[in-house]
């Protein structure tokens, strides 16, 4: 045993003996203070305490060092349990704040704030818990809570794993998607949706329990086939997805090939069924690939599902072949996909207009407004495949509003009011399918001063499947209005004729088929017939697709007044429109 | 205190000491000035790894601010301590950097105008 003396201490003995005095200065100077204090580490374990903080949760600091703060925290008598402290500590790591409600009579309230300790890292925490309860009321605090709980749902929604198969779930797998493909850009990505199929029968005839037991082993044997830089997720239902880089577009055939052997090569024994049972598990695949910073993640898993819808529905039965033989198909619809989201990003559609004449002049008296949409790298876009997908996906109605809005801009910076000319403007079969279309149009048109007694709209026959009523109610409104309506590509649908009486319009517009064969003489006598019904019904009717002028004569010959078609005009942007001195 | 041991009914140095327990002493700026053989043997610590060494070495982590914050604080008179003079249970970190869980009891005392540390530390727990 060797004695110890502080003559033969280290050099620095002086200066530990300062910091030591120091210390106990600021610790002393922490007790005073009415705030209660706690720093813990990165993992938020409890260093140290102040006195009122050993009060605020009744124990010694030294039963206190080394515990989880959220622990100590939730063990305060709030009178709110409904705001979970762990998750909003979750969230927001860094720095936060949270006012919690110890009683509602008396008030008494607490704010919780913590920060890091900067500089550090790894980061320790600063957490002190000021008394508010005579800088707060009741409705603040309830108010404040609301928001955090929405908060913490979401949170909890987005970060949930599978509890069946201790996957990701969907929304994880966006949200990591998407950080992934704004880091690599350029990077050739690949997302893989796999469906167990048949795994509804397999249910069916089980039981849930088992069919629990397929996903988890489904689960382990994708787990156990991916790379490590591969992400897998349950996106839910029966399906999978797998998230790849790719070095080049080969090598998505192979990753697929090889997921699929080894989920399929297999047949799984379940545990929870009575007699014993060999499930043969076998997937659908279905793939689209991307390049970072080109699209979202969003719109890559529509054209994943897509692709997979495909496959599901029959037309490739084989993942293989669809990687390989459907691969510009998914391309394509990856390009509309992406051209809807650059539409509503950008909040403009690109609209041509098309002039509508009088037959006998060539005069224009109005133009047509055609959507041409583009991909975000300007590649048009095949309008009807747009506006189908807008549709599938459940973005009709904010494509039609933007629709509306993009065509009533590009008329008004034309000028072509101020020259009396018409405008005509197609509206979907789903904006019909609702009621209120007038309402919005109406307020639309408001704001870019379009003259309602200039605007016709165009309903597709298609629209006409929807609820009659809603239409005719809508339709009636429109023409109160001053709005002139017109029943677009007439003669395509099954009971043109019926609609005719049933739906108040003002006209018609004849499809291009039957202007194409109105040389053909019974044909010719179907349009006759059309000029009359029209003259006598006092309906209006335009003629769509003159392409020549031998159609033009003959069109002029049967009655028909109006019509448009590249004979008159092609659609034009609006820089071409004023180019061409109209 | 969860434990049947019975503390030193003379709380010094000289009976701490005596006890046969492991023994550690520290000097007024926190640094080990001895140690005894049963300390030696429970804890795995050599002499030369301790002694003129921070006490904060046989600490774990997480107690390490909150003792020196205590111990700071100890050096402004008046000198008391919530720690002192009563047997506390708390882990110890053993040299390989397992910890066992030790009674404590921990005395101040002044000798020849300078304050020393004496405590022993009782193992109740296995090193985990």
């Amino acid at each position: 045993m060797t004695a110890f003396s502080p003559e033969s201490g280290p050099p620095s003995a002086t200066l530990i003996q300062d910091l030591w005095s120091t210390l106990g200065r600021l610790e002393s100077a922490l007790a005073t203070i009415s705030d209660a204090l706690c720093i813990t580490d990165s993992e938020r374990l409890v260093l140290w305490c102040n006195q009122q903080f050993e009060e605020l949760v009744s124990a010694p600091r030294l039963a206190l060092l080394g515990k989880p703060i959220e622990d100590l925290i939730q063990r305060l008598p709030f009178e709110d349990r409904r705001v979970d402290l762990r998750s909003t500590l979750q969230q927001h790591p860094d720095a936060g704040a949270i006012d919690m409600l110890m009683s509602k009579e008396p008030i008494s309230a607490l704010r919780i704030e913590w920060s890091h300790v900067a500089g550090e890292n790894p980061p320790s925490t600063i957490f002190t818990f000021r008394d508010i309860s005579d800088q707060v009321t009741l409705e603040e605090l309830r108010t404040q809570q609301i928001e955090l709980i929405s908060e913490e749902t979401r949170f909890a929604i987005t970060s949930a794993l599978c509890p069946i198969t201790g996957l990701k779930m969907r929304p994880s797998m966006l949200r990591d998607i998407e950080a992934t493909l704004s880091e690599g850009q350029g990077q050739l990505y690949a997302l893989l949706l796999f469906n167990i199929r048949a795994f509804r029968l397999i249910n069916d005839r089980h039981g849930y329990a088992t069919g629990d037991e397929l996903l988890a082993e489904i689960a382990r044997r994708l787990k156990q086939a991916i790379r490590s830089s591969d992400d897998l997720a349950r996106m839910g239902g029966d399906q999978f997805a797998v998230f790849a880089k790719l070095s080049d577009i080969e090598e998505l055939s192979a990753i697929t090939h090889r997921l699929k052997g080894a989920v399929e090569s297999t047949p799984f024994l379940p545990a929870t069924t009575q007699a014993v049972v060999e499930l043969n598990p076998q997937l659908d695949a279905g793939s689209a690939v991307i390049r970072g910073g080109e699209s979202t993640a969003q719109s890559l898993l529509r054209a994943a599902e897509m692709a997979l819808d495909r496959v599901e529905r029959g037309a490739s039965s084989a993942q293989h072949a669809d990687a390989e033989d459907h691969q510009d198909d998914i391309r394509d619809e990856l390009a509309i996909s992406s051209a809807v989201d650059h539409c509503l990003q950008h909040n403009l559609i690109p609209i041509a207009l098309q002039p509508m004449v009088l037959l006998e002049s060539g005069a224009p008296y109005g133009y047509e407004a055609l959507a041409r949409p583009l991909t975000a790298d300007g590649t048009p876009i095949p309008v009807h495949r747009f506006m189908a997908l807008s549709e599938q996906l459940g973005l009709m109605a904010p494509i039609g509003e933007l629709l509306i809005r993009s065509t009533f801009d590009m008329f008004r910076r034309a000028r072509l009011a101020q020259e009396g000319m018409r405008l005509s403007l197609n509206l979907s079969p789903s904006q019909f399918a609702q009621a209120g279309i007038t309402d919005r149009l109406l307020t639309i048109a408001q704001q870019f001063q379009m003259p309602l007694e200039l605007l016709t709209v165009e309903i597709t026959e298609t629209a006409l499947v929807s609820d009659e009523n809603v239409l005719s109610d809508e339709v009636t409104a429109l023409r109160e209005q001053g709005v002139t309506v017109l029943l677009d590509d007439f003669g395509t649908g099954f009971s043109s004729l019926n609609w005719i009486f049933s739906v108040p319009t003002d006209g018609i517009k004849i499809d291009r088929s039957y202007t194409a064969a109105v040389t053909d003489p019974r044909r010719r006598l179907i349009m006759a017939s059309l000029a009359t019904m029209c003259r006598d019904l006092g309906l209006d009717a335009v003629v769509e697709g003159i392409e020549t002028e031998e159609q033009r004569a003959l069109l002029q010959e049967l009655g028909f007044c109006k019509g448009q078609g590249y004979l008159f005009g092609k659609p034009m942007s609006l820089e071409a429109l004023q180019n061409s001195g109209s | 205190m969860a434990s049947d041991a019975q503390p030193p009914t003379t709380a010094n140095y000289q009976s701490l000491k005596d006890s046969g327990l492991p023994f550690i002493v520290a000097n007024r700026l926190g640094m080990v000035c001895e140690i005894n053989e049963a300390f030696e043997a429970v804890f795995g610590w050599a002499r030369r790894e301790l002694i003129g060494e921070s006490l904060s070495q046989i600490l774990p982590a997480a107690h390490k601010m909150s003792h020196q914050l205590a111990f700071s604080r100890f050096q402004l008179p008046p000198t008391q301590s919530a720690v002192l003079g009563h047997p506390l249970q708390l882990a110890t970190r053993c040299a390989d950097g397992k910890e066992i869980v030790s009674e404590h009891f921990i005395i101040a005392e002044e000798r020849a105008g300078e304050w020393y540390f004496a405590a022993t530390l009782k193992p109740l727990t296995q090193p985990a």
